[in-house]
């Protein structure tokens, strides 16, 4: 029995296209995971190529640990905040490409996650490109 | 039904997974991910299970908890598992399901 060849899959660091990436929750154990994995700046200087690098901006998670909030991984990652400037934040999530609304995590802000959903209804039809939605859940769900 | 404090999080997938009807430019996936762990288990999760195995010396007390017959195996990722799969599903997501569970193989 013969198997098919396993195609690899494209990695998101190496489109060519610049990305606005958009990570909830991103000072979370998942969002520094994701910015690592899909960052692709330091990949460029090392190339000294001429491509601009992905756009990373994110929402932090105030609930603290153990006393003290986790930090951003990153200084370059544009952090926006839904309840002090929503019109702002729903503009961002309307432009970004690919948006990871992570709302497993344990005290995260679902009143942010509404405002995710309700900037990408966009029920006046004026969606201007294609966007890639991914929820990460809890299996809580279920339960 | 999920547990009340649940049933918001259902809600909001419901709203994902329907959003196409609203906006046909937006590609949807839900991934419902197991616990995570990993990277220095930075999240409590099983914090009090490695402390019980790593730092008591009595073997009663380092024995770990078992709930009721111990069949109950509750579903874990990996975080770079997640992070993988995350990242498949926005580079590959239309090939894929709309809604899907991301666990490890773990059971035992």
């Amino acid at each position: 029995m013969s198997e098919a060849p396993v195609t690899p899959a494209p990695r998101v660091h190496t489109l060519s296209d610049s990305k606005r990436i958009m990570i909830t929750n991103v000072n979370g154990l998942l969002g520094h995971e994701l910015f690592e994995q899909m960052r692709n700046d330091h990949i460029l200087i090392h190339q000294q190529s001429e491509q601009e690098p992905h756009r990373f901006l994110g929402t932090l998670n105030p609930s603290s640990n153990g006393g003290m909030v986790t930090p951003s991984p990153s200084d370059t990652i544009k952090l926006l905040d839904a309840k002090s400037k929503p019109k702002t934040f729903a503009k961002q999530v309307r432009n970004a490409d690919y948006i990871v609304l992570d709302i497993s995590q344990l005290g995260c802000d679902l009143e942010e996650a509404e405002a995710v959903l309700k900037a990408l209804k966009c029920e006046d039809g004026s969606a201007e490109k294609d966007q890639v939605l991914i929820v990460i859940s809890s299996p809580m769900v279920w339960s | 039904m999920p547990l009340p404090k649940y049933q918001a999080l259902k809600q909001l997938e419901l709203q994902a997974l329907n959003l196409y009807k609203f906006n046909t430019r937006v590609r949807t996936n839900i991934i419902c991910s197991g616990f995570l762990f990993g990277n220095g288990e930075q999240n409590d999760i099983f914090y009090e299970f490695f402390r019980c195995a790593w730092v008591s010396l009595h073997p009663q007390l380092a024995a770990l908890p078992v709930v009721a017959g111990g069949n109950n195996h509750l579903p874990t990722i990996h975080v770079k598992d997640l992070a993988n799969a995350v990242e498949r599903t926005i580079t590959q997501g239309d090939q894929y399901a709309d809604y899907m569970i991301a666990v490890d193989s773990s059971t035992e």
